[in-house]
């Protein structure tokens, strides 16, 4: 194993990736295509992604134990350093990917290095929005549940209470202000199966892609699944790095749903 | 609710710490929390045209361009929370004027149906008595009174004699409503087992 504390030197410009270039980035470049100052809200799935990643890589012989400790320490660490407002997040470093893997080198050094075998950005973004929208949909899912029953309660106690209904905003008939109150119900309703079904699909794992071909090392996609709650893997390496379906399916729901709102 | 709690209509009373005062008029109390859930939808929708703009002929695979889908996908999430949280915040406070219900209930003939149902059942054709309703309406506003305020010969005119006096059980509100008792009807017990149901499936 090596020792943690010994680390090539990175360069001072976008992390290590620049090795093919002869000169450094323009500072406006650098600036106009970072996405750190709104990705980095993806900060706790891409650490789980990670964790997960690498547990696998432990699995298929490609980190030690011990490498695999360390960089679950370590990202744990810098978990804590981050929702405790002490990491500083980097325009430099691009992202929230390349600022959670630059810290980690920077903590355990060049094992840290060795977390991104078998992965590109391009996998490991896809996995984390996937993520990060499942669990939001959970949260609007059950405050959804919340509003149902709020309306359902004032429904059942204005069961008797006679009102107009409309039609062209002319009185038509008599009706029920509980009637009135069930067909807003039904609407909300529609809008929280929209989101499970949305649910349904992106639940699918993209990590093992890598860039858009897969990897050499014959992940166990599988497990990675498993580890971070995905139904199932996205059967084409292509199609998992691309598909952004999920994203336009939850916006055309919230768009209907603030229709009903 | 932006029209139902304004004073022309005057259906329902929001809470007061979900409306806000005007800077010049002192008396208003305006319902600035609906509105901005109905001005929030332009900014949701302009999220899904925005994505699917971005995602439009992209060849495979990945495509730097992806990186323009997390903001709009973010702010679709937070916008949505938001106005849950204002309408879970709302809806339980809502006041109904019912008197203010009521009475423009019985101000707007609409139990004109009702009566036609009725002449239905006395074996005249819906055509035909959708016409005499039509009648008795025309005559109603004429005299300004409401259907239920009209005789029994005022309300079959000239040409015959099919209503009698029991249709005034038809034409009252309760009457009315109480008559469309089936399911997905506005009769209170269906709406009471609509709930019931719909309760089951939160």
């Amino acid at each position: 194993m090596e020792n943690s504390t010994s680390q090539t030197p990175l360069a001072d410009d976008g992390g290590s990736l620049r090795g093919r270039f002869n000169e450094a980035t323009d500072e406006f470049v650098q600036v106009f295509t970072a996405s750190i100052d709104f990705d980095q809200r993806l900060y706790r799935e891409d650490i789980a992604g990670s964790i997960a990643h690498a547990t696998m890589l432990e699995t298929i012989n490609v980190l030690t134990k011990a490498e695999l400790d360390q960089i679950v320490t370590g990202l744990q660490n810098i978990q804590a350093e981050i929702e405790s407002g002490r990491l500083q997040w980097r325009v430099d470093l691009e992202d929230v990917h390349m600022n959670i893997e630059h810290r980690l080198i920077e903590l355990i050094g060049d094992t840290g290095k060795k977390l991104h075998t078998g992965r590109s950005r391009n996998d490991q973004v896809a996995t984390d929005i996937r993520l990060h929208l499942r669990s939001s949909i959970d949260g609007l899912v059950e405050q959804q549940g919340q509003l149902l029953t709020a309306l359902a309660d004032l429904a059942e106690s204005n069961a008797d209470t006679i009102m107009p209904g409309f039609t062209h905003l002319q009185a038509a008939q008599p009706i029920t202000l509980g009637h009135h109150l069930m067909a807003w119900f039904e609407m909300l309703r529609r809008d929280r199966e929209r989101l499970m079904d949305c649910r349904k699909r992106l639940n699918q794992l993209p990590l093992g892609a890598a860039a858009l071909a897969g990897s050499p090392y014959k992940p166990d996609r599988g497990l990675v699944a498993e580890l971070l709650g995905f139904d199932g893997v996205c059967d084409n390496s292509l199609d998992a790095v691309s598909d952004r379906d999920f994203a336009i399916e939850f916006c055309a729901a919230a768009a209907l749903s603030l229709t009903h709102m | 609710m932006v029209l139902w709690s304004s004073q022309q209509f005057n259906f329902i009373a929001l809470p007061d710490r979900f409306c806000t005062g005007s800077s010049i008029m002192p008396q208003k109390k305006n319902p600035d929390v609906p509105e901005l859930i109905r001005g929030k939808t332009g900014r949701v929708n302009g999220h899904l045209i925005a994505l699917l703009t971005l995602m439009k002929s992209q060849p495979l695979a990945y495509n730097k361009d992806n990186q323009e889908d997390k903001e709009p996908l973010f702010d679709a999430i937070d916008t949505l929370a938001n106005c849950l949280t204002a309408l879970i915040g709302m809806v339980p406070n809502i006041q109904a004027n019912k008197d203010v219900m009521l009475d423009a209930t019985l101000k707007g003939f609409t139990t004109a149906t009702d009566l036609a149902d009725y002449l239905v059942r006395k074996n005249v054709p819906f055509r035909d008595a959708h016409e005499l309703v039509g009648q008795a309406v025309q005559l109603a506003v004429r005299l300004g009174k409401g259907l239920e305020e009209l005789s029994v010969e005022e309300l079959n005119g000239p040409g015959h004699r099919v209503i009698e006096s029991d249709i005034y059980e038809v034409l009252t509100l309760q009457g009315s409503i109480a008559s469309r008792d089936h399911l997905g009807g506005t009769a209170p017990n269906q709406v009471r087992q609509a709930i019931a149901r719909a309760r089951a499936n939160i």
